[in-house]
Order: structure tokens, then C-alpha cells, then sequence
């Protein structure tokens, strides 16, 4: 790891900088006032999309997951309109490597084939079946408790009024994802080691 | 002041220690230098990739907001004792996670510096990014206590420092074994070059079967140790034979200058005695004086071939009192008088009224003046004239004897040369003869025996036929004279002279010829006389009895000095004494006083001499 000059900091991470600090900002607000700071309210779809975009910075794709060098990388979700917001709003003009984000409002199993990551909200569950892209390299993030045990890969939970993940680690490997240590470090996996 | 003397070996002992310790000190501030150096890269090393690990571990728990697991890698900075604060901050800049736990903020730097290593005096701090990618996430904080790099540093040093030490000390043991080797011989020669020197011994040598340029030193100087003897030895040789040489020349000359005087003795008595009888005829007595003359003037010579030997030896001692030169001067006037008034030569004295003295050998100065006039009466013609000058100058401190003739002068290439040795003016060779005789060593025995009085002698001259002046320059001395040497006559002496109306004199001379010829003359003039040719007859002759007035006595006798025996004699009865000396031997008047003599006269005497003393001694007259 090198140091880098701030200086040449580029636009994206200023972005980064600031979506963090909104997601930050509402852990704090969650965390029962004993902190006070003036901090904009931070909503819980703001947490999970920051830590959505984020994933992708832990996690290796293989080259067969694109079809090509300029295809965008696209983040499908099922329902919760605020993520999808949210993600849209945090992509803005960045790329991972040499493709363009991309978020998709996902309304049919179908479509989430095409992308990267899919997120599945609580009200979509009936929408999409983790097990159906079994063996795709598509990062599969979910909310319902049994969404790991049905073949999904990564699923948000809260702990102590703290957003945190768990990993099911089986079926990141079974759909050819590398996942870093250090995000396996910040969560819980499945199954466990 | 006094340097202190440093030896060869302390000096070769400095020398190899001084350069192996300049050494050593420049090898050990290198190595101090660059260690430190390289201790502080290797620290700044270790603790930046420390910070690589710390920061790369701390990523996921900055991003997705993981405050125990960020505490928990910096918990792990345990391990690592020279951390001893760390901190994460957030990508807003704020205190995230701390080490120790629960760090107060205030020992923080409230935010992130620039990133990087900064080395402090105490402690290294570095700033290292915390990112994912291309994402910053925040900021590593480190800082390390450099207490233990400086302790191993210490350490370090105390390690080179002991080798330091060992190298020297084994750096001292071989150069003081080296040293030895090359000092050593060194010092030997010098200590021989001492010893020869000291003793004169130049049979020591240094032997050596050094191989090296020491060895060669020392053979060459063996070699020049044997030339050195050789030469050495060969001028001791030659030494101790020239000086051997010179002895038995002086030796010689002495003895030969005491035999030829000593035959001399009777002929001056009896020719002194024949040409003043009047009961002789004229003519008769005119042959006898011829003889008296001839026989002084032998006499005479054979004393200035004794000075001049005494002058090239050093050996000639003045008898130095305060004296009154004009007396001296005065004598020698009435010596050349009758040899001037032959010539019909106006001999004038002028003398100085302010009765000078000067501090001198009265019978040396006299020597002087006789030298000057005798030459001047030599070489001026009948009827001529010489003028004798006295002027003290007492503001210069000199006294100025002025000689002046109007005879046959001296040209200019004459006047350099009369005063040396054996070399008479050009006028005196004239006609291959030495017209004028002598030996030429009045004049050069004259001027040295002035300079022995701190004065010279100048001769001037316009010229041949010009006549000469010659100037004896003396120092003055500052005192009066002493009193004058005139001896108490003793009281009794009269009485004694009129219970016994003969004299008797006791004669010692170890001279028969002499002897006889003084014993008949004096008994000729009335007195009683007993002779003895030694000391022990001198005893028995005075212990006999009889009545002793007078003792003429040679001083130098077989058996012993004539001073012995006056002091002997006259111990016992009053006793006058007449001291004969022969010119060779020391004739010390101070001593001759001392002893009791009266009057003391030099060999060979004239007949008129004794009477004179004799005179002095019974004023009344002999019978």
C-alpha cells in the first residue's frame, strides 16, 4: 500500500467521501443520541446501497461475468425504491475498471441474469429465487433471514442498531466470485470457518 | 622552558598508535554514521510496512463502518513494543479507532497529517492512507518510540567502542614490539656514540647481522668507528710524539741555556774583577773589560733564546706588582749609559714628575726599556743623539715611554717586520753580514712581554737615516705604588759587625769553578769566607760555630733551594743574604724576600755587583 497525495484524489472518491459520511451519519443518529453532532438524517436504504457499491470493491467478478470490455456493470434491484435511488445516486460517473455502473429496476427473474449484483429487498422475495442463478457470477445481496440458505450470497442484518452482513461463502465460490478477506473480516460467514 | 624529551621509542610507539588509532577512529564514525542511518531507514522501513499491513486490514472495517474490528487491528500492534500510539481516523478526519483503547483524543493530532514518515528526535509519527483501490477510506496514524532504536544504537556503539579499545591495545603490544626493533639498535649506537665520545675509547663496536638499512647503519658506522681508530690512533701517535718532541726541545734548550751560562760565571768575575783593579795597567784592564762585555752580552742572548722558548710554550709568568716604571727605566738608562757615552752619544732623560705607576714584572719592564735603548744606542751613529721621554696621560689611562734616536732609521718595508721573530732590518743583512749582530729577538721578546703588560710597542720612522722613534705604551694603573723595596735593616746588625770586626760570609755554590773564583775575590776584599757546594755542607759549616754575617747562596743546589736555607740560617742567628739565580730558574723576587734575601741577582754576576749588595748589607764598609 502507498501513500498518495490528496491532491490527485479523484472526483469519485470525493463522492465516496461524501456518501460515507451520510451513512455514517445516520448510524450515528441511530445509535441513541448520546453523540450529538450535526449530521443530515441517514436512511437505512442509503446504509445498505453505500455498502452495495462498496462490495464491489471486495469482490472479484470473472471475466466471463461480462460480455464484453465496454458492457456496464449493472446493479439490478427488486423492489425498495430507496436503494435504487440511492444507488443511482452513488454511481454517478464511476466505473469498475473499464465498466460503467449501471443500476437497473429489476421486475422480473429474467433480467437478473444480465447483471453483476442483484439486491432483493423484503417485498421482492417472491420475486426472485436466489438458487435460480445458481452458478452465475452475480453478486447476490438480500434482506430476508433464510436468503443465504436459499443460495444467496451476501444478506444484510442489524445488530445493536449497526447494519451488518453475513457471508454465505459456499455460494460465492459455487458462482465463481472471489470474495476478499478483508470483507469476510467485517462480516459474519456462512458456513462458519 | 624545557620541552620534555620524548624517546625514539615513546616517539615510534605514537607514531604506529597514533595512525592505527586515527584509523580506527575514522572506521568507527563511518560505521557509527552510516548505522545510524540505516537504523533510522530500517525503523522508518518497518514501521511503514507495518502501516501497510495496520491499514490494509483496516479498510473494510473504515468502509463498512466496523469500529470493533478497526480497534481490534490496532490491537494487534501489541506484538510491536515501539508502537506505542496508533490511530485510525475516517475519511471526514475524525478519531475512529485508537490504540491503546480508549486513548485520550488529546494525545492525538486532532487530524491527519500528511501522509508519510516524520523522524523526530524521541519518536517516528507516520501518516499512511488507508484505501480500497483507488478510494481513500481514511487515515493510519503511528507513532513509534525510538528509545529502543537508540538503546540497540548504544549498544552498537559500546560494541565498536570495546573493539575499539582491543584494537588498540593490541595495535600498542605490536608497536611496542616493533618499535624494539627498530629503536633498538638505534638506541645502541647512540649509546656507543656516548661512550666513545665520553672515553675516548674508539675500540667499541656494535656488531649487528640485521639485514635491513639498521644493519647497514650500524656496519658503516663500525666501518667509521675503524677508520676512526685508525686515523685516531695515528694522530695520538703523532701527538704524543710532537709533544715529546716539543718537551725534550725545551728541555734542551733549558739545560743547555744553564750549561752555557754556568762556565760563563767565573769568566765574569774575574774579567769584571781584573778590568776595574787599578793595579793593572790600562790596557791590560781595557782587554778585560772587552771580555766582561762580550761575556754579557753571551750571557745575554742565551737569556733572550730562553725567553723565546718560554714565549712559544706560554709558560712566561710576571711577577705582576705596582711598581714605578721610571725606576725600571732608570736602571736600564745607567746599563746602556756607558756603551752611549763610548759612541759620545747624548743619551737625555726627561721623566715624568707625576711619579706614575703601572701594575708590572719590574724586571720584565725593565727587559723592555733595555731592549728599546740598547737598539737605539746599536744603531745610532757616533756623536748622535737619544732622547728619553716619559708623559702620562691620565685621562686615557696610558703611560707613553718615548725612545727617539737620530740614527739610521727604518724604511717602510722594515718597520712591519722588526718585531718578529729572527728578523732584523733589511740594513742589519746589508752586505750579507749581520753587521750589527744579535739574534733579532730583543725587539720580538720586547713586544710580547708588552703585550703580557696590556701595552704595545710602536716603532716609527720617516725613513732611512732618519732616525727612529719607537713608543712603549702601558696601561696606568689607578693605584700608588708600593712602598719600595727596601728591606728593614735590622738593629743589631751594627753590634754584631763591631764585637767581630772581620765579616764572615758563608758562600754555597755547587759551581767549583765559581765557587773558588767568588771565595778568592771576596777574601781578596777582606772577608772571612766558607764555602759550601751543598746544603748539608751549608748545615755543618753553620753548625760549626762560627760567627755568619752573610750568606751568598746559589738557589738552585743538588740537595735542595737556597731559599731553604736561608729561612733555615736565619732562623737561628741574624743572617743577611745574597740570592744567586741562574736565569733558567723560576727567580721569584717575592719569594727570594720572603726566604730573607736581601738582594738577589742573576748569574752570571759581575764582581761589582756583589760589592754593590755587599755595600748595601755593611754600609759601614768591610773592615
Amino acid at each position: 500500500m502507498t501513500a498518495r497525495p490528496r491532491s490527485i484524489q479523484p472526483r469519485g472518491a470525493r463522492r465516496f467521501a461524501l456518501a460515507l459520511r451520510a451513512g455514517l451519519g445516520a448510524l450515528l443518529a441511530l445509535a441513541g443520541g448520546s453523540t450529538v453532532r450535526a449530521a443530515p438524517t441517514v436512511t437505512e436504504a442509503q446504509v445498505r446501497a453505500a455498502f452495495i457499491f462498496h462490495f464491489t470493491q471486495f469482490v472479484d467478478w470473472p471475466p466471463k461475468a461480462f460480455a464484453e470490455p465496454g458492457a456496464p456493470f449493472v446493479i439490478g434491484v427488486f423492489g425498495d425504491k430507496p436503494i435504487d435511488e440511492a444507488l443511482t445516486a452513488l454511481i454517478r460517473g464511476e466505473r469498475f475498471g473499464t465498466h460503467p455502473f449501471e443500476v437497473r429496476r429489476l421486475r422480473r427473474a429474467a433480467e437478473a441474469s444480465s447483471c453483476q449484483i442483484v439486491y432483493v429487498s423484503n417485498e421482492a422475495e417472491n420475486l426472485f429465487r436466489p438458487a435460480w442463478l445458481r452458478g452465475y457470477p452475480v453478486l447476490l445481496v438480500g434482506e430476508t433471514e433464510d436468503f443465504l440458505r436459499s443460495g444467496g450470497m451476501i444478506e444484510f442484518f442489524t445488530d445493536h442498531n449497526e447494519e451488518r452482513f453475513r457471508i454465505n461463502l459456499n455460494a460465492a465460490h459455487a458462482s465463481s466470485l472471489d470474495i476478499s478477506a478483508k470483507l469476510l473480516r467485517v462480516a459474519q460467514v456462512l458456513p462458519s470457518p | 622552558m624545557r620541552v620534555p624529551r620524548l624517546t625514539l621509542k615513546h616517539k615510534l610507539i605514537g607514531l604506529i598508535l597514533l595512525s592505527s588509532i586515527a584509523a580506527l577512529l575514522l572506521t568507527y564514525a563511518a560505521l557509527l554514521t552510516y548505522e545510524f542511518y540505516s537504523f533510522r531507514r530500517d525503523n522508518a522501513r518497518n514501521v511503514t510496512a507495518l502501516a501497510g499491513i495496520i491499514a490494509s486490514n483496516s479498510t473494510a472495517a473504515l468502509i463498512f463502518d466496523d469500529k470493533r474490528l478497526a480497534q481490534d487491528n490496532l490491537a494487534a500492534l501489541r506484538s510491536e513494543p515501539d508502537i506505542t500510539v496508533a490511530a485510525l481516523y475516517d475519511q471526514r478526519g475524525n478519531v475512529y479507532a485508537t490504540y491503546p483503547t480508549g486513548l485520550a483524543l488529546s494525545t492525538l493530532p486532532p487530524s491527519p497529517g500528511r501522509d508519510g514518515v516524520e523522524m523526530g528526535r524521541s519518536r517516528l509519527t507516520l501518516f499512511a492512507p488507508v484505501t480500497q483501490g483507488q478510494r481513500r477510506a481514511g487515515t493510519l496514524y503511528l507513532a513509534s518510540d525510538l528509545g529502543e532504536m537508540y538503546g540497540r544504537f548504544e549498544i552498537y556503539g559500546l560494541v565498536l567502542l570495546a573493539v575499539l579499545a582491543g584494537s588498540m591495545s593490541v595495535s600498542f603490544f605490536i608497536s611496542n614490539f616493533f618499535q624494539r626493533r627498530i629503536s633498538e639498535p638505534i638506541l645502541v649506537l647512540a649509546e656507543m656514540a656516548r661512550l666513545i665520545s665520553e672515553r675516548r675509547n674508539y675500540s667499541i663496536r656494535a656488531h649487528t647481522s640485521r639485514n635491513d638499512e639498521l644493519g647497514d647503519l650500524t656496519r658503516a658506522f663500525d666501518a667509521m668507528l675503524d677508520q676512526i681508530q685508525a686515523s685516531h690512533s695515528e694522530v695520538e701517535h703523532a701527538r704524543d710524539e710532537a709533544l715529546a718532541a716539543s718537551r725534550a726541545k725545551d728541555d734542551f734548550l733549558a739545560a743547555l741555556s744553564h750549561e752555557l751560562r754556568t762556565p760563563l760565571n767565573p769568566v765574569l768575575l774575574l774579567a769584571s774583577d781584573a778590568s776595574a783593579r787599578t793595579d793593572l795597567p790600562e790596557t791590560i784592564r781595557a782587554d778585560f773589560d772587552l771580555i766582561r762585555k762580550n761575556v754579557e752580552l753571551e750571557a745575554r742572548l742565551i737569556d733572550d733564546l730562553l725567553d723565546l722558548t718560554r714565549i712559544t710554550r706560554g709558560k712566561l709568568a710576571l711577577d705582576q706588582r705596582l711598581i714605578d716604571p721610571q725606576i725600571a727605566l732608570q736602571d736600564a738608562i745607567a746599563t746602556v749609559r756607558a756603551d752611549a757615552e763610548a759612541k759620545r752619544i747624548n743619551l737625555s732623560f726627561n721623566p715624568d714628575s707625576s711619579r706614575p705607576t703601572v701594575r708590572g714584572d719590574p724586571i720584565r719592564l725593565q727587559q723592555i726599556f733595555w731592549n728599546i735603548l740598547k737598539n737605539a744606542v746599536k744603531f745610532t751613529p757616533e756623536s748622535g743623539s737619544i732622547a728619553v721621554v716619559v708623559r702620562s696621560d691620565r685621562t686615557d689611562g696610558r703611560l707613553l715611554i718615548t725612545v727617539a734616536d737620530n740614527g739610521i732609521g727604518l724604511t717602510a718595508e722594515e718597520l712591519p717586520r722588526i718585531f718578529r721573530i729572527f728578523s732584523q732590518g733589511m740594513h742589519a743583512d746589508d752586505g750579507g753580514l749581520h753587521r750589527f749582530g744579535g739574534l733579532g729577538l730583543g725587539l720580538a721578546i720586547s713586544r710580547t712581554l708588552a703585550e703580557l703588560h696590556s701595552g704595545t710597542i710602536r716603532a716609527t720612522s720617516r725613513g732611512r737615516d732618519q732616525g727612529a722613534t719607537f713608543v712603549i705604551d702601558l696601561p696606568l694603573a689607578t693605584e700608588p705604588s708600593e712602598a719600595s723595596l727596601s728591606p728593614a735593616q735590622p738593629a743589631a746588625e751594627s753590634s754584631a759587625a763591631a764585637a767581630d770586626s772581620t765579616r764572615c760570609i758563608l758562600l754555597v755554590e755547587d759551581h767549583a769553578p765559581t765557587r773558588t773564583i767568588l771565595s778568592h775575590m771576596l777574601k781578596g776584599r777582606g772577608y772571612r769566607v766558607l764555602t759550601a757546594s751543598s746544603l748539608a755542607e751549608a748545615r755543618a759549616c753553620a753548625d760549626s760555630g762560627q760567627k755568619l754575617d752573610v750568606l751568598i747562596s746559589d738557589i738552585g743546589l743538588p740537595d735542595g733551594s737556597g731559599y731553604e736555607l736561608m729561612a733555615e740560617l736565619s732562623a737561628r742567628r741574624p743572617l743577611r743574604g745574597i740570592a744567586l739565580t741562574g736565569y733558567g730558574m723560576d727567580h721569584d723576587l717575592a719569594e727570594s724576600r720572603r726566604a730573607g734575601f736581601t738582594t738577589h741577582l742573576t748569574k752570571p754576576v759581575r764582581i761589582q755587583m756583589i760589592d754593590e749588595a755587599l755595600a748595601d748589607i755593611f754600609p759601614e764598609g768591610t773592615a
